[in-house]
Order: C-alpha cells, then structure tokens, then sequence
C-alpha cells in the first residue's frame, strides 16, 4: 500500500495506488453516513475497495466522549485490496475525543482534516487535552486542514431556513464535499440519494446538498497546506462483470434467499434482536417476494424452537444469533441434532465473554460452534472468509443442511457483517439446484428410515397421508423410529449420528492452497474473516520471496479430508486467529502437528503488518 | 361414513375417522392419571370435527402429560421441556392449513416456559393448548410446581410449599390479545369433552387450563376436591359451552357468565374461593399473528422481479 505520505514528499513519478481514510467523530455526527456514501462513490469511480465500520457499543454517548467516538474506515485504490488497511493516511476528525483516540494510527505526514468549531474548550477537556492541538505543535508531523466547518455549513445552508440543530447536521456531508473533490469523487449518486432519502422534506435534501458542493467548492478555492490538492488514483483492474457494494450482512441473506431457491424451500427466518446479528433479521425483515417469513420471536429459545418447527413443518428454519443468544439456542440445536431435521444457525460473533465487546468483532465461538451443546451432537459449521463470501457460504449450509437433515452452523463475525467490498454479482445459473424430496412412500414408511449413501434421515412433511408419525428428543429405535431405551440402540443411533455428519467430508471440495505452493516452508492457515489480513500478509512476503502459503478453511467440521496431509507437508504451521487459540488446537489435537498460533483479542480485525512480523519470525525459526 | 348437509341431503364422506384413527401407541401414563381421560377428550374431539390425521399435528414439552403426542396417529413432535409453544407457532406460521394440537404441563408451561406462555397468547396463533395441571412435576417424581398447594409437601420443600400458587387464569387474561380462556377438570368427561371441542373450535390461541389428577402423587387432595363438588362454580351461558342437565346438577354452584365481558372474566377468576369450569373469556375476532404474516406472500412473478431490482439497487455501484 502506497501511503499519501508518499505524495508529500512530491514523488511525483510514483503515483498514489491506494489510500486509506477514516471519518471520526461523535455517534452523532453522522461519520457512517459520510462514510458509505463515499464508499460508494469510490466503488462507481472504479477503485477496488474495503470498508471497516466501527461503532461504539453506546448509541448516543453525551457529545465530545472519548467514548462516544465512531468512526468509519475505508481502504481503496487500483491494488488488490484485501483489507480495510493497517495505517491511515487521512484522518478525518469532527472533535478532539475523535482526534485523541484515533491519531495512533495515522501515517506520519498524514493528513489530518480537523473541524476547529468542535475544538472548544469543554470538548478539549473531555478529550484530555490542555491544550488545543491544533494551535500547538503537536500535530507537527502532520499536514492539518483545520476548517470550521460548522460555520462553514450554517452560511451554506442559510437559505433553506433549518432549525440551528438541523443546520449542524449537514455537517457529515460539507465534510463529505470535501473528501470527494480531494479524490475526485463524483457527487451525482449521493445527491440522487438524498433527494431520494428526503423527498418528503425537500429543504433538507436541498440542505444536504448545498452542504455537499459548498465542502467540494471549499476544496476548489480555499487555501490549503502545500502539497494537499486532487489526488487522481488510477483505477483497480478488477474483472468485468455487475457489480454491487455488499457487506457480510447483506451477502448472508442474499445467500440464505438463493439457498432457499435452490432447495425449492420456503424459509422462516426467526430471531431475536443482538448487535452485530441483528442486521441480518433486518436485511431479511423486507423480502415477502422471496417467500422468506421473519419471526421476531419473544426470545432466542423460542426463536430456534420455532425455526425447528418450520423444518418439522416442510419449509426451512433459520435462526441468528451472537455468541450470548447461541448459547440460549444450545439445548434446542442438539434436539436439532436429535430428531434429524434441517436447520441454519448463524452466529454472527462479537468480543466476549458475556456482553463483553458488543460492537466489536472476535472469532471466540468456534469451540461453541464446535462443542459448545450438552452430548454426542455433533454438526457441520462453516465459517466466511470475505463479506462477499457469506453468499457462498449461506448456500453451502442450506445444501449440507437439507441433503444431511441436520443443523448447520454459519460463523461469521462482527467485522464481516459492516464491512463492505465490491460484490461482482454471480451468475445464479451457474449454481446447482438441490431441490428437497420429500419421502412420499406410506410403503414401509418409518421415521427412522435413511438415505442408505448420505445416512440423512427421511423428511416426511406433515398433510401427506399415511406418514403420520412422531419425532422427539427421546432416544428412537434405529429402524421403528418409535422411543426405545436399548443399550445397544443408543450405541448403534450415536454411531449413526456420527457416521453421518463424518461423511460430509467426503462431500465438500478438497481444500486449496490459495496463495504459496502445496508443501514448504510455512503456512498460514487462517478461517473467518482473518482471511484479508493474512492474504495481504501472505502476498507481501512471497513478493519478498519468502517461501510461505496462504491456506484458508472455510469447512470447520467436519474439516476437508486432505487437510491434515497437506499441513503436514510445511515444516511449521501458524495459525493467527481472533481468540485465545481455538482453531490452533482443533488442528493439533486432529492432526497431531505441532501448529503454533497467532493470537489476537483486542476487538479488531489483524493489521498485515501484524502478520507479516509473525511470518518473519516463523520463518527464522525454521532450521 | 355419513353426516347430514344443511339441505338435509346426505353428505358422503370419502374417508370417515373413527377414533382409533387418531389412536397411537398405548399410554403408559400411570393407572388412574387424569392424562388418559383428556387424551380420549381429545380422541373424540379429532373424530367429531373429521379433520385428516395426516393434517393434524400434536406438539409437547416435557412431562408425564407431553407425552401425548406418542398416543396420537397423527403428525406430531416431542420436544423440549418448556417449549412446546415455540415450536407449534414455527410450525403454524409456515403451514397455516394444519390443525395444531399443543399438550403442556403447569410446570412446561407456567414455569420454564413461562415467557413463551405469555407471548404465545398474545401472538394469538390459531392454536388449541391443552395445560394438564396436576400442581406437580409429576415425570420428575414430586417437585413443587408454580401451582403446587401452599403447604403440600414435595420433595423440595419438605415441610410444604411456601407460597400461595400462581393463579394461572389472572394471568392469562392480563396478556393482551387473549382469545379465548376456559377452564376444566379431566374426571368431569361431558364437560371436558364439551371445552375441549370449543377450544379446538376457536380459531386462535385457545387456552384450556385442565385440572388434572395425578394418583401417584397428589392422591389425596385430587381425591377431596373430586369428591366436593361445592368447591366448583359451573359457568353457565348461551355463548359458552352446553351440557347436558345431568351434568349441571352434577354442581351445586351455577352463574351465568358472559364470555365476552372481560371484566367479569377477570373478576371470576380472581376469586379463590371457587374453581370456575367452563369458558371464561371468548373473542373470535382477537387479531391472529399466523393471519397477519402470512399477508403478501406468494407474490405474482412481476412484483417478485421488482421487489428483487430494488433491493439489489440499494447496493448498486
Ligand atoms: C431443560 C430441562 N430442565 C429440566 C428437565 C426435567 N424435567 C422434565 S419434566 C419436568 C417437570 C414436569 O412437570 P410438568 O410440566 O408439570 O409435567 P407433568 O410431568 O406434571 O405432566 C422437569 C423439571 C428437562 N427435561 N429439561
Ligand atoms: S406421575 Fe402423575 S401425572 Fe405422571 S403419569 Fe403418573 S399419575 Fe399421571
Ligand atoms: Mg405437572
């Protein structure tokens, strides 16, 4: 990555490839508006790009608090970006809080573009300072524009007659103005949306928008620090196709919509409310065209209780959740397992234990999702790597869940969820439908009977005659389908269970090496959305000619046959993951290799240099 | 095999339910328990209305009574202890056309799944949920329930339970929504059999609290309160339930009570001096949670096309 830094030294022949920005300031300042309506504008400008929201847990923390800071982070350029970047090299303040909790992570000779109206007194005191940066030589080291853009917004808005409150809170988009003429960002889409956003109020869209071209004519006229003037990056060479700016969320449910086309299912989509989950009940709370039903239900028990009794139904029960609600959801899932009916249980994870870091993300479940339910119970879990890969995935565990009849479990996290990245739109024929088939056969018919290859249980659905019967959470005998308490038939019904879900190994493509040569020196073995850093990471240090791969899992359980041959064929294994070492000892204990692990817990996401330090140091310890 | 038509003309089923159709395996609840006599209700209730066995579907928690489902011939699911609820209104809400049976204990329904029971109503799905109220924890051997007697003595609280019990009929008619409340005893066969069918009959969440004997564990004070009936209020009304004189002399307590007035409802079963039987509050046209989602599905191919475009340009570049 190629830092603005790099231009403030006037290299003139090296030109900017990417830049990374983030917009901070209060919750309501409105820094994730700015955000996204720059991110879209990047992407119809043609740059590839990664995009990392981060909100504070509070919703509207008192103005000015450190902890009250939210902030919105945006990678983009013609590199292949894979993450939302490591250092930034513009920051964008509203008030000194923003300013003092995010200046660590500016470049030096960044640029840092700071309203001086929120620089008051009082704001300084709540950020800790004694004096105002802007005046001192603190912030030396760095290009400063500081504007203040709150009187700059109140003379652009003056005609429209807006309350003072309202007035101020055009504030995001004269900052927004700004940004755009700085990387010459086209403004056409953003004002569409606005008229589109206020067509019942046409003073504040007129608002907004004044608000917006009189930042961009700031940028035309104004005096600014030597050195700081429009930056044209060339375009990513990103492959020809429609594309659609998604994050996790929306890719998850557009996934789970195409599942249920291609099963030929009708879903019902139950859950309960939990941040960062519970976008994704949103995302799917609008699409009565896809025959998709939400249930909001009274708590997240009675959430997959009803999921499982839309399977039971003959349709298809979704369920969602974060790490709290999947552990209400637990006794449930293992009935799930118990009865054989199919089940989708997304566990969007976030920092933990308990409410621990609510808006921030963590890869901290996956022994929850892998062992985290009372008995034998085992299930498929299957884990994104990228936001646009929660399409795929979503489609992957409705497929495993309706040709296996068990639960699955999707992992995503708390960043793949808000971070977006340009989607190139799939072609949907391209994808194989699995339509279900109901046993229709009163012939023989028992609940217990299995498809002989698959080891799936029957799915009769309830209104065909002759395939009355029950199902429940007391041990069944393996061929009546009737309660039975046999010794034997416990031990054989376990085996059964087991049996079943193993063989989804041999069901599920071979795992790949998506970076690096099969054998060698080291592998990163990533999982979840660890996936850009490490790739960046990776790509780096073979540009370097380091002997190192890339290898991602996506099949958590059961793992891909060939995993444990191929990892045994590096001399060492690093596993950097978001938590304390969950993946790292699932491999050992499978394999029996001496993986080590690169551990992470602070609420954000990897930075490459993390990573590629990690490698480095692997890579001296290799004899 | 043949019922009448309006016009008197004869009407021939094509097939005709007996209630062995609705039979399944044989009980083993314990000789005597009040379950067998409501399963036979319920039997009957399912061979009067003919509806299909295959579009029947008995759902349960856990317990002696959530057993229920194992005694049916017809669709049915046995789930978790408390969460029979939950399940049933999956299963309506994805397949409004079958005809749900819900079979829960006090302890399933007032204790572990006490927050499901109070939505539930409220959802209002069309539902007909039977409690089997024996005032104990019968499958896990004589613990106190939520309706456990002051003073009976149970294996948790030896020298007998200490609060007054929850009055489950208060409760169900403070929940906004509420459909329809009635109440019953299983060795009262007529009457049982007269609730339960107007139950099955609502369309909506129908709430039937049944007082139930449990001989194994309670013997004694289900045997003084059969043995009493002056300890019962019969609720008697032309929109309530009708039986026959035989069984109304049965009570030596009768008032008139107007099912739709919520107010009296309420003040009947505030008062713990008498056990009211018979139909405590009805509204049919409470508003259904199953009929309200339901609307706008199946969508012509056109709307399903567009509604796709639009949400895909949310996300347009
Ligand atoms: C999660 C869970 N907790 C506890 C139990 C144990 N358990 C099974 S039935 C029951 C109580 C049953 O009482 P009730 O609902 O009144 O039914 P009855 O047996 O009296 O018909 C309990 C505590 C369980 N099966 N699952
Ligand atoms: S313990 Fe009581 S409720 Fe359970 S079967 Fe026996 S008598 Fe019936
Ligand atoms: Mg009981």
């Amino acid at each position: 990555m190629t830092v603005l830094g790099d231009v403030g030294s006037r290299n003139t022949d090296t030109p900017v490839q990417g830049v990374v920005i983030r917009f901070a300031g209060d919750s309501g300042d409105g820094m994730q508006l700015t955000g996204t309506n720059f991110t879209q504008a990047t992407a119809l400008y043609g740059h590839d790009l990664a995009t990392f929201p981060d909100f504070p847990a509070e919703i509207r923390a008192p103005a000015g608090a450190t902890f009250g800071v939210s902030a919105y982070q945006i990678y983009f350029g013609s590199d292949d970006v894979t993450t939302a970047g490591d250092e930034l090299d513009v920051l964008v303040v509203m008030n000194p809080a923003a300013l003092v909790t995010n200046l660590q992570d500016l470049v030096e000779g960044g640029l840092i573009i700071a309203d001086s109206g929120a620089f008051t007194a009082k704001n300084l005191t709540k950020a800790g300072y004694e004096a105002n940066p802007l005046e001192d030589e603190s912030l030396d080291g760095y290009r400063v524009i500081d504007i203040d853009v709150t009187k700059q917004v109140l003379e652009a808005v003056k005609p429209f007659g807006l309350s003072k409150k309202n007035s101020i809170r055009c504030k995001n988009m004269w900052t927004l103005g700004l940004i755009m003429w700085l990387f010459d960002r086209d403004r056409t889409e953003t004002i569409n949306g606005l008229n589109r956003k206020f067509a019942a109020k046409p003073a504040m869209a007129e608002a907004n928008i004044a608000a917006i071209n009189a930042g961009h004519a700031y940028g035309e006229t104004a005096e600014l620090p030597a050195g700081v003037e429009v930056y044209k990056i060339p375009k990513a060479d990103l492959p020809a196709g429609v594309y659609r700016n998604v994050n996790g969320t929306e890719a998850l449910a557009w996934g789970l919509l195409a599942g249920g086309q291609l099963a030929d299912l009708d879903i019902l989509f139950a859950s309960y409310p939990i941040t960062p989950a519970t976008a994704l009940l949103h995302a799917l709370s609008n699409h009565k065209e896809f025959d998709v039903m939400t249930f909001q239900a009274e708590d997240e028990i009675a959430a997959v209780c009803a999921a499982i009794g839309a399977s039971f139904a003959g349709t298809l029960g979704v369920t969602s959740s974060s790490g709290p609600g999947i552990s209400l959801k637990g006794e449930a899932i293992s009935l799930c397992s118990a009865v054989e009916l199919p089940l989708v249980v997304v566990n969007t994870q976030r920092g933990g234990p308990s409410t621990g870091l609510p808006t921030k993300t963590e890869q901290s479940d996956l022994n929850q999702a892998l062992f985290g339910r009372h008995a034998d119970a085992s299930m498929p879990v299957i884990a994104a790597a990228t936001p646009a890969d929660c399409f795929d995935i979503a489609i992957e565990a409705v497929r495993l869940a309706t040709k296996y009849m068990t639960p699955v479990i999707v992992l995503s996290d708390g960043y793949l969820a808000n971070a977006s990245e340009p989607w190139n739109l799939p072609d949907f024929h391209q994808y194989e439908p699995f339509p279900v088939n109901y046993h229709a056969d009163a012939e023989g018919f028992t609940p217990a009977k299995r498809d002989p290859l698959t080891l799936a249980r029957v799915w009769a659905k309830p209104g065909t005659a002759g395939l009355e019967h029950r199902i429940g959470g007391i041990e069944r005998d393996s061929e009546t389908g009737d309660i039975c308490y046999e010794p034997a038939n416990h031990q054989k019904m376990t085996d059964i269970r087991k049996a079943k879900i193993d063989g989804i190994a041999g069901d599920i493509p071979a795992q790949q090496v998506i970076l690096g040569n099969p054998g060698g020196k080291l592998a990163l073995v990533g999982w979840g959305s660890t996936f850009g850093p490490i790739h960046g990471a990776v790509r780096r240090a073979s540009e370097q000619g380091r002997d190192v791969s890339h290898i991602h899992v996506r099949y958590m359980w059961p793992l891909p046959a060939n995993l444990g041959e191929l990892l045994a064929s590096y001399e060492r294994v690093l596993i950097p993951e978001m938590n304390t070492g969950q993946f790292v000892n699932l491999v050992r204990s499978q394999y029996l290799i001496d993986a080590k692990g690169l551990n992470k817990v602070s609420g954000r996401p990897f930075k490459i240099s993390e990573i590629e330090q990690a490698i480095e140091s692997e890579l001296e310890r290799c004899p | 095999m043949f019922g009448l038509k309006a016009d008197w003309s004869l009407d021939v089923h094509e097939r005709y339910f007996t209630m062995d159709d609705y039979a399944g395996a044989e009980p083993r609840w314990c000789t005597g328990c009040g379950d067998l006599g409501i399963l036979t209700a319920v039997h009957r209730v399912c061979r009067d209305a003919q509806v299909e066995p295959e579009n029947t579907v008995a759902v349960s928690g856990i317990g002696c009574s959530s057993r229920l489902p194992h005694y049916m011939k017809t669709y049915g699911f046995h789930g978790l202890h408390g969460r029979a609820l939950p399940v049933a209104c999956g299963i309506k809400s994805r397949r409004p056309d079958l005809d749900i049976w819900v079979a829960t204990g006090d302890g399933d329904c007032f204790s572990i799944g006490g927050g499901h029971w109070i939505h539930s109503l409220r959802y209002n799905m069309d539902l007909t949920l039977l409690i089997f109220d024996n005032g104990i924890y019968g499958l896990t051997k004589k613990q106190t329930s939520p309706t456990t007697p002051q003073g009976f003595h149970t294996n948790t609280h030896v020298t007998g339970a200490l609060l007054p019990p929850l009055n489950p009929l208060t409760v169900t008619l403070g929940v906004s929504n509420v459909s329809f409340v009635a109440q019953t005893v299983d060795w009262n066969a007529p009457l049982l059999y007269e609730i339960i069918n107007a139950a099955h009959q609502h369309k909506g969440t129908s709430f039937v609290r049944i007082v139930q004997r449990c001989p194994m564990y309670m013997e004694q004070l289900n045997q003084e309160m059969q043995d009493d009936p002056s300890r019962m209020l019969l609720l008697t009304h032309d929109k309530g339930v009708q039986v026959d004189d035989a069984v109304v002399r049965m009570f030596e307590n009768h008032q008139e009570h107007d099912p739709s007035d919520m107010a009296a409802a309420r003040a009947i079963a505030q008062d713990d001096s008498l056990i009211p039987l018979g139909v405590l509050y009805h509204d049919p046209d409470a508003q259904r949670y199953d009929e309200l989602t339901n609307v706008g599905l199946n969508m012509p191919m056109q709307e399903r096309v567009q509604g796709l475009n639009a949400a895909l340009d949310k996300f347009a570049i």
